[in-house]
């Protein structure tokens, strides 16, 4: 059954690959204390399947199943514009902030404010731009929220 | 501007009770919590005050403080796409009837914001990040959220400004308000400096899925973009201040997860062809 749950959850494009940082257990399903399918060592590589939520299925070596995402390195992390500038500050020639800085030193700006208004799209052509790339609204409501653990960064945690 | 200083003061002292409640003012702490119960209908009933073209005026006027930090980026055909995406997404929300406005900001930054009344900007960096439509969705849906629950508003009256706002809602004239907004400028930056509660970035997570879903798309498109920012250096610069004013992204998924579990056997698009076509100026004219 994981696999046809994993048919939904989004197919990652382009063949991402990466490693366990630590040992971890292959799982049968995207949930905590299911069947076990491999113990993967540490530096283990895997190449990456789908993502769902919390859970990413991976394939390493002849084997899938299903490993926290956060059990999980990707070998391509998550690239912003280089040079990165430093935390503290965003002054950097040539990078388009919007850091603390930047907002408390701009000032209002009613005329750029005219172009966001300007595409001026109907809802009328929203439904139907919608329609053209096969999107049909279903009705789903509210859920509730789960568990998690917050790691609260100290204040000084961005100071380089 | 004492009025700013005081806000900065109130702010401050709050800040520093979450730290102490949290037991959290030395090293890194860790919590576990549990997520209010199906709050999303949560005190937008006391918000009678602050009539809708009111909370339009007001958003605006915080819109424009955003885009004076940061034009539009200047590419009209994707600005136009992400409306259509955004106002049809907005459309499952339980305010359709919002003037929505959405643009995509020429910031190399990886964030989002959203005013009251329906103003959505999202920066240039962000959208690099997505990987198709249902992402942008996601993204799109968690902004709305804010909006739909009036997170901002109510940030506004919890601060020391409360007054002000309610007396620039009960102005009767444009010129009061006009100067309302203006007055307001101040704790406008504050509040997109400091952010959110972070129960509402929660909620606004639930929902923001729920209505990228009822949009017909993949419900794991905001999932999947969390899981791209948990792979990246908190340090990172151009994640600061998301990452200063919002859940770190491994919370939010993990909070996500029994909700995600109700959609499961919904086969979904993506829409990574249209998402790449719109994007494809974005993607190659930035470092």
């Amino acid at each position: 059954m994981p696999f046809l749950i994993g048919v939904c959850a989004n197919v990652v494009a382009g063949g991402e690959s990466g490693y366990l940082p630590k040992a971890a257990d292959l799982l049968d399903g995207p949930v905590a204390g299911a069947k076990v399918v491999a113990k993967l060592s540490s530096k283990q590589s895997a190449e990456i399947l789908v993502r769902k939520g919390s859970w990413t299925r991976i394939r390493t070596g002849n084997a899938s199943g299903w490993v926290r995402t956060i059990d999980l390195r990707l070998d391509a992390p998550l690239q912003t514009a280089k040079p990165a500038p430093r935390a503290k500050s965003s002054s950097h020639s040539g990078i388009r902030g919007f850091s603390e800085e930047d907002l408390f030193s701009g000032s209002s700006a009613p005329v750029a404010m005219d172009r966001l208004k300007h595409p001026g799209i109907s809802a009328k052509d929203a439904a139907v731009f919608a329609r053209s790339a096969g999107l049909k609204a279903r009705k789903r409501d509210y859920f509730e929220g789960g568990d998690y653990i917050t790691l609260d960064l100290p204040d000084d945690f961005f100071d380089e | 501007m004492n009025l700013s200083r005081t806000l900065i003061r109130f702010l401050g002292a709050a800040t520093m009770i979450v730290l102490v409640l949290a037991g959290c003012s030395s090293g890194i702490g860790i919590r576990l919590q549990k997520v209010d119960v199906n709050n999303v209908v949560k005190s937008v009933g006391n918000l009678r005050e602050v009539k809708e073209p009111e909370e339009i005026k007001i958003g605006q006027g915080m819109a424009e403080t955003l885009l004076g930090a940061r034009p539009l980026y200047n590419d009209p055909e994707l600005q136009r796409y992400v409306n259509e995406v955004g106002l049809w997404v907005a459309q499952q929300s339980d305010r359709p009837n919002l003037p929505w406005h959405f643009g995509v900001n020429d910031s190399d930054y990886i964030n989002a914001f959203a005013a009251p009344g329906g103003f959505i900007i999202v920066t240039k960096g962000m959208v690099k990040q997505l990987r198709n439509e249902a992402e942008l969705a996601g993204v799109l849906g968690h902004e709305i959220a804010h909006v739909n629950q009036k997170h901002h508003l109510i940030a506004l009256r919890k601060s020391a400004f409360a007054n002000l706002l309610s007396e620039g809602a009960a102005a009767s004239s444009d010129k009061k308000q006009e100067n309302m907004v203006r007055m307001l400028s101040a704790p406008t930056k504050e509040l997109y400096a400091r952010g959110l509660d972070k129960s509402d970035e929660f909620e606004a997570d639930r929902m923001g899925v729920v209505f990228a879903t009822r949009a017909g798309y993949d419900p794991y498109g905001l999932p999947a973009v969390l899981t791209t920012l948990a792979t990246a250096d908190p340090k990172d610069g151009y994640l600061k201040l998301l990452f200063k004013t919002h859940p770190l992204p491994q919370a939010r998924l993990d909070a996500l997860a029994p909700g995600l579990g109700t959609l499961d056997g919904i086969q979904a698009p993506q829409n990574a062809d249209r998402f790449l076509q719109y994007t494809r100026k974005l993607k190659v004219a930035t470092p």
